[in-house]
């Protein structure tokens, strides 16, 4: 079995947990969600590995904000440099993944005005990118400048007790019991990685509604033999 | 609504509505026109069967942009105060847009910094007489644009009916676009041209936009006639600047024209002191030494640098060491993460136990072999996310279980022989950057 077939798996079986600050494995980054839960102004730059739970973060900083004063941009879905026009200026607006713009004038100029219009209004500004502002493949070093000054917390893995951690607190979160036999099953035979982790939860939820089963070893062993584990 | 739809979708479209009801329905509120018609594309349509099943009854929706607090609308932070006009009664007040905190006091002084000091302090005291245009340029983040929000801040101070706006370049080409296109242009004309003085920030961004220049030519000459003070900042020498028209680049050099420089450490040090006072934060005096140190391209990423100290400091509620700094600026001074690989793992680890990457990879169990092989497998556990099977499989088929029992030996062995310990730290250094 190769890393990559034990890579995310493209299911579609019902909605995932709540992302919320209470629903994330703090662990080794709990002076990040402090940061994110109460951003000083001009905002924070949050870095980390894929699967560090970047996005599930700035979601949970959107939660955590009244109705209308916050906004999550997924960027990676490709939108268009209009869509940070005339944003509101005063609020919290999270840009997820915002490498995948770096390079485009568009995007980078639109950004500029947006950081200068926020600065001006007290507005917060919450971003997510694998790497610090310096390495993020900005073309506009006024922009690059500018992002530097938000507070950057880099997301630390959990480490192995603290995966086991973050594995049973998503069950839970999923209203799933799971073993700590069986956490512990899965973690020696799986990728280390929380994103693929989380989703084999996910499977595995499905899988034992299905089959009216309770997550204990040989049930899951079977699956992962199923699924070519 | 929430459990129809992803996490993302839900946080992205929907939370940012804000609702109004008014006698005809409801009107859903978004912070965009991008917002508005993704809305009406995608989710209206099951909006509105939502609110008819609550209400019991047909209720219209519709979307919109706008928000609540437009209605109510709560002084701009750094808007000029109301006060009588005096200058161009027949003009609105424009708002300043200044940063209250961007004073003379708060800018510290250095030899990079001093005679643009100097000459803003000139042109403050005696605006549209010294120095017109003041033209400040250098890299980014050097405090050009604190410099010109004190001369603003500071012209305000003297003289509260002066007609004061700061505007960033992109944004007055911006406002420049939209009065073209909702037929204003003649009030964004009169709104500039009335102005006592006009900061515009990074100039640069003019290159290339013909009819931003050649607007912006006029409002200059009508301000500089009028004996109206202009200040611009831009990332470079006036002539340097390409696509800007020339007979712009030579009227930028008709006041002065002054550098700023990136700090030395002894400015940098005195910045980082004063903006930790100004947060109401004790910052040591090597603490600060060490971040100047180490963060030497520009004034906001010191900024970014100490309130990342500042953060962690306040999160565990311990005063700021040499320690806590040092642990929250490896974030800041990181670099990407590095990519590393099983394969990379074997062949560092092989040639730093001088053996052969198929050595490690055999059957072989002497000591001089299978140590390194350990370290190797234990080193691939830390440094990589592969699966226990997956590690051992790298390693000639081996079962999940060996990779289990060496990275428990060599945890062992770390505790009780000082040589396994620097070895593993010294591969660890090597393959981490």
């Amino acid at each position: 079995m190769t890393p990559e077939s034990t890579g995310q798996l493209p299911l579609d079986i019902g909605l995932d947990v709540e992302a919320r600050f209470d629903t994330y494995y703090a662990g080794p980054n709990g002076a990040a969600v402090a940061a994110l839960n109460a951003p000083a102004a001009p905002g924070v730059w949050l870095s980390g590995a894929r699967g560090s739970g970047r996005s599930h973060l700035l979601q949970a900083a959107v939660a955590s904000q009244p109705a209308g004063h916050a906004l999550y941009l997924p960027l990676r879905m490709g939108l268009p440099a209009t869509a940070v026009d005339g944003l509101p200026a005063d609020a919290v607006i999270c840009l997820d993944d915002i490498e995948t713009i770096a390079g485009d004038a568009d995007w980078e100029r639109a950004l500029l005005v947006l950081y200068e219009r926020m600065l001006e209004q007290g507005g917060r500004l919450i971003i997510s990118a694998p790497a610090r502002p310096a390495d993020a493949g900005f073309e506009l070093a006024d922009l690059e400048s500018r992002l530097s000054a938000l507070s950057l917390f880099r997301l630390q893995p959990p480490g192995d007790a603290g995966q086991l951690e973050a594995l049973k607190m998503r069950a839970e979160a999923r209203g799933l019991r799971l073993p700590d036999e069986t956490a512990r099953y899965l973690a020696l035979r799986l990728p280390r990685d929380l994103a693929v982790l989380f989703d084999w939860l996910q499977l595995l939820d499905a899988r034992s509604l299905a089959a009216n089963r309770r997550l204990t070893v040989p049930f899951v062993r079977d699956v992962l033999r199923a699924e070519g584990v | 609504m929430r459990s129809e739809l992803s996490e993302q979708q839900f946080n992205t479209w929907i939370r940012p509505l804000q609702v109004e009801a008014n006698g005809e329905g409801l009107r859903l509120l978004a912070p965009n026109r991008f917002v508005v018609d993704q809305v009406n594309a995608q989710y209206l349509a099951r909006l509105q069967a939502l609110a008819d099943e609550l209400s019991g009854g047909p209720v219209p929706v519709s979307a919109a942009v706008g928000s609540l607090t437009e209605r109510n609308p709560a002084p701009a932070r750094a808007a000029a105060p109301a006060r009588p006009q005096v200058t161009a009664p027949q003009v609105p007040m424009p708002e300043s847009r200044l940063m209250r905190e961007f004073t003379f006091d708060t800018f510290v002084e250095g030899k990079s910094n001093q005679l643009a000091r100097a000459a803003a302090s000139q042109v403050a005291e005696n605006p549209g007489t010294a120095f017109n245009p003041l033209f400040l340029y250098g890299g980014v983040g050097l405090g050009k644009t604190h410099l010109m929000h004190a001369i603003g801040n500071a012209v305000l101070a003297r003289n509260p009916n002066a007609r004061v706006c700061y505007v960033h370049s992109e944004r007055f080409v911006g406002d420049m676009v939209r009065g073209l296109q909702h037929n204003t242009i003649s009030e964004f004309k009169r709104a500039y041209r009335s102005l006592d003085a006009l900061l515009i920030d990074d100039i640069q961004f003019f290159a290339n936009k013909d009819r931003s220049q050649e607007e912006f030519f006029h409002t200059f000459n009508t301000l500089l006639e009028g004996q109206r003070q202009i200040i611009l900042t831009c990332d470079r020498y006036p002539k340097e600047v390409d696509g800007l028209e020339e007979r712009l680049k030579s009227r930028f050099g008709w006041g002065l024209t002054v550098a700023i420089q990136p700090p030395e450490l002894e400015t940098s040090v005195a910045i980082l002191i004063q903006k930790a006072h100004a947060e109401g934060v004790e910052l040591p005096d090597e603490v600060a030494f060490f971040i100047a140190q180490r963060i030497r391209s520009n004034v906001r990423e010191l900024e970014g640098a100490l309130r990342r100290v500042i953060a962690t400091a306040s999160f565990t509620g311990r005063p700021i060491t040499m320690d806590s700094c040092k642990e929250a600026l490896r974030d800041v001074l990181a670099l990407q993460d590095k990519l590393v690989t099983i394969e990379n793992i074997q062949k560092t680890v092989a040639e730093y136990f001088k053996i052969r990457v198929g050595e490690l990879l055999s059957k072989r169990r002497s000591r001089s072999i299978a140590r390194p092989r350990q370290i190797a497998m234990s080193l691939a556990k830390e440094l990589t996310r592969h699966s226990l099977p997956e590690i051992g499989d790298a390693f000639g088929g081996r079962d999940h279980t060996t990779v289990l029992h060496a990275c428990r030996k060599i945890k062992e062995l770390r505790e009780t022989e000082t040589r396994v310990d620097e070895d593993y730290k010294n591969l660890l250094r090597t393959l981490t950057g």
